[in-house]
């Protein structure tokens, strides 16, 4: 066992890349993201709370952690000077944590903390996109307190609040020169934000197969008190620029609707469907709204309109042997972003990824996961209508990750006679 | 279960690490059927990299045709030589150094950011003909009609200080003097300019400035290009943009007179004194009276369609009664009005006629400065930012108002750049213009 956790941190560290790719995260838990990231109808460990708050009828008590190690690697090639820009490498490790309570035959209590939208690239200095982003860091951490009913001995329903924390940094380099200096004016956008939301969802659990749905609600991020500093400006123009100004924002962290199924093929093989449904169009516009307005510093709209967008996943899991599960899976993305609005922060389009994993039984109370996602956002070739910014953009990512499931009671697994 | 597991987990590790780059290259570059290993450029001041009123060694470094000559490196050029100043102030050709944006006090005593004199020395021309010849021959104030004169030479300080034999060497037997194989020519906008700069004062005798006459224009552009081109060589031609689209003939509004009803109804009062009836002042911003001889008492208002000269002097405007008492309407040479503009409109047309008809003759790229520049005028955008044609905060022109900064002889190149591609074959890469810097700050 040993062996082959020290062949995935080898993996782990011999990757170095950058960027996440889009702003929502598919990493939601280990043994989910091992089979394509299924699991709204396939209640097999605790991370079924964020997929499905219903499905922890049929889960037990447990706890339930991992995390990712992030290699997101994007690229960018300028038509008209025709020149490649890589994307500096950068490491994110998003993270969930799922605990799970059986309260009575009825009532289960579970807590949920993990990170659904997140993104970051850091382009190099001075590239050719530097007057609009040199670098954006998005994170969200949800908190989601759930709970869920079983209604029948195979069907439940379920739901959730979710409080949302996050952060926001937005850098770029301002097109001011100083006349006495030879130094880069820079703006910078920081700020911390929150929002509510809920989740909720049911299950049906038959012999063969099981059905979920679920529903995950818009989240308005809003930022009330940012910090918005420039720096290097030249004195002349230090007034129009002031250093510790502040802004507003909003970021809507849209909708989604979730239906998935998961059907035991045979004793020891499981394979799960998924689909989602998410409302994009929530992100219409960003706009940034500035304490102190000035002659060189105005409010700004800029359109996003963004478009729903559809995803397909379907995985399968095989239980090698006794102390041993596989699971390979793959997923088909569509990108809400139209042409024309591809921007340097999410380089985005339609996505295709491959995903494996494996968990370990080291004891019968203790399990660890493993999962390898790999992910195609796939070439995207436009001109964007705001910036007049014409290339093409590819990022791919890589993700490996680790989780530790404990369950507090034993449970047998009904399917382990071999 | 070890057996199991391994190509799995050894599969997966192959797999990621082939393809977890993103798989973007270059394309390949190309000449096309062009062959630039001798590149000439041919023109006037805004060739040679003059800018802020001056020529100066900064601006020939940023000059479109040094930028060109980089890109045409990757694709078979060879050495550009410029026949650079030395270092320091500049040279505006009567010895005035450039101007760089400070703070000057107004008459009213407000003090603000506009243009003054830099506080380096002027440079004085050198005489850099040893070195020659040279693959820049730009040369500030020249029109197309002076490139063929041998006497030009003599005349013009900036020609003088690097051709072969003054008085004998034309702009174009310096041009020809390396053998070109690839040459630009822009040539054409002092033929129009001076004149306009100058308020279009009808010419009082042959050295004022005038509108080139079209048949002698026609004429030297002929004799240019079959010199140019005399030995296989191909090019490229720009032609002359509007006057209309440069902030020296924009930025001081036509209706620059900001009133309260107190003192519209004080000047009122002092025009109906004089009896002059065709002009009415009102509350709120007035257009300057200018002199027209073609109005009643040779005066009127000016309206949108006049542009006021960024050489009007501005305290005149603002404390000298200038543009508002009735005995000081701002003189023509400070106005082009609405005739004036379209003469000069009209003009640029036949001449820029002729242009095309010769890209056309002598099979040339066009490079169409002047849809450029009224797109430029217009507002644009270049990665992330805008640039526009107003003076100082508009990101492309120079302090001086006619010339571009290095950001808008940047994009100037890649209009060459786009042209030459299409016209040739070629696939040149363009420059990043956001790479150069824009007007500096104090």
């Amino acid at each position: 066992m040993k062996k082959y956790n020290l062949l995935l941190l080898v993996c782990l560290f011999s990757f170095t890349s950058s960027f996440a790719g889009g702003f929502k995260l598919g990493l939601q838990g280990q043994k989910q993201l091992g089979m394509g990231h299924t699991g709204v109808g396939f209640a097999q460990d605790a991370a079924i709370i964020y997929f499905n708050p219903a499905g922890m009828s049929f889960v037990g008590s447990q706890f339930c952690g991992g995390v990712n190690a992030l290699f997101p690697n994007t690229s960018y090639f300028d038509i008209s000077t025709n020149n490649v820009t890589k994307a500096t490498s950068q490491v994110f490790t998003p993270f969930a944590l799922y605990g799970n309570i059986k309260i009575n035959k009825t009532f289960n209590f579970g807590m949920a903390a993990y990170t659904p939208f997140g993104s970051g690239v850091l382009y190099p200095k001075e590239w050719i996109g530097r007057y609009i982003l040199t670098s954006i860091d998005l994170q969200s951490v949800y908190l989601q307190p759930t709970l869920s009913i079983k209604l029948t001995n195979n069907f439940s329903i379920g739901g959730g609040f979710v409080y949302s924390i996050g952060n926001v940094n937005i850098e770029k380099d301002l097109p001011i020169q100083s006349a006495t200096q030879d130094f880069q004016a820079h703006a910078k956008l920081n700020g911390k934000a929150n929002g509510i939301g809920y989740n909720v969802g049911a299950y049906l659990n038959t012999k063969k197969a099981a059905f979920g749905i679920a529903y995950h609600s818009r989240v308005n991020m809003e930022v009330k008190d940012g910090k918005a500093n420039f720096t290097n400006i030249p004195a002349s123009l230090s007034a129009n620029f002031p250093s510790t100004n502040t802004f507003k924002s909003k970021l809507p962290l849209p909708s989604e609707i979730a239906i998935g199924a998961s059907y035991n093929l045979s004793k020891r093989t499981t394979a799960a469907f998924d689909f989602n449904y998410t409302f994009w169009k929530a992100f219409d516009t960003l706009g940034y709204d500035y304490g102190v307005n000035t002659t060189s510093l105005s409010d700004t709209k800029s359109p996003r309109l963004y478009e729903n967008a559809y995803s397909l996943k379907a995985g399968i899991q095989y239980d090698a042997t006794k102390n041993t599960t596989i699971r390979v899976g793959g997923f088909y993305d569509q990108t809400p972003v139209k042409d024309g609005y591809v921007s340097p922060e999410l380089p985005d389009n339609n996505k295709m990824g491959l995903t494996c994993g494996a968990t370990f039984r080291i004891w019968e109370r203790c399990h660890i996961d493993c999962s390898l996602l790999y992910e195609n956002v796939f070439k995207r070739t436009q001109k964007n209508l705001e910036t007049q910014l014409e290339g093409t953009f590819h990022t791919k990512v890589i993700a490996p990750g680790v989780g530790i499931t404990y369950l507090f009671q034993k449970r047998t697994y009904k399917r382990k006679r071999y | 279960m070890k057996n199991k597991l391994l190509p799995f987990i050894i599969l997966g590790i192959c797999f990621s690490l082939s393809s977890c780059y993103p798989e973007l290259k270059e394309k390949d570059i190309k000449a096309g059927s062009a062959d630039f290993s001798r590149y000439v450029a041919v023109g006037n001041s805004l060739t040679s990299g003059y800018a802020d009123g001056a020529l100066y060694k900064e601006g020939q470094i940023n000059s479109f045709p040094k930028m060109l000559s980089e890109q045409f490196e990757l694709v078979g050029g060879g050495l550009f030589k410029i026949p650079y100043m030395e270092s320091g102030g500049g040279n505006d050709g009567s010895n005035s150094p450039r101007r760089v944006l400070g703070y000057a006090t107004s008459c009213m005593g407000e003090t603000s950011l506009s243009p003054v004199f830099t506080t380096e020395k002027y440079t004085p021309l050198n005489n850099v003909k040893a070195a020659g010849p040279y693959n820049l021959v730009g040369v500030p104030g020249a029109r197309a009609i002076d490139a063929n004169l041998g006497l030009y030479s003599l005349l013009n300080p900036f020609l003088n200080r690097f051709c072969s034999t003054p008085g004998i060497s034309s702009i174009i037997s310096e041009a020809t003097r390396i053998n070109p194989t690839f040459f630009t020519f822009w040539l054409g906008n002092n033929d129009v300019l001076g004149y306009a700069m100058g308020g279009a004062v009808p010419p009082q005798n042959i050295f004022s400035a005038s509108l080139s006459d079209e048949n002698l224009f026609r004429s030297s552009i002929q004799t240019s290009l079959e010199s140019l081109t005399k030995n296989g060589a191909k090019g490229a031609i720009a032609n002359i943009p509007n006057v209309t689209s440069i902030p020296y003939f924009t930025t001081i509004p036509w209706n620059g007179v900001k009133l309260t009803q107190g003192k519209a109804d004080t000047l009122n009062a002092l025009y109906n004194q004089l009896g002059i009836t065709n002009i009415t002042w009102t509350e709120g911003n007035n257009g300057f009276v200018i002199v027209d001889s073609a109005a009643p008492n040779f005066i009127r208002k000016a309206t949108a369609n006049d542009l006021i000269i960024l050489s009007t002097p501005s305290d005149s405007l603002k404390c000298g009664q200038w543009g508002v008492h009735p005995l000081k309407p701002l003189k023509d040479a400070y106005v082009l009005d609405e005739n004036e503009v379209n003469e000069i409109v009209n003009h640029t047309a036949k001449l820029n006629a002729i242009i095309s008809e010769y890209a056309n003759t002598f099979d040339l790229a066009l490079v169409d400065m002047n849809t450029f520049m009224k797109s430029l005028k217009s507002g644009m955008v270049y990665n992330g930012v805008s640039y526009s044609a107003v003076f100082v905060t508009g990101g492309g022109f120079s302090l001086d108002g006619v010339h571009p900064n290095p950001r808008g002889y940047a994009m100037i190149a890649n209009e060459f750049i786009k042209s030459i591609n299409q016209k040739y074959g070629a696939q040149i890469p363009m420059v990043n213009a956001n790479k150069y810097k824009g007007v500096l700050f104090p």
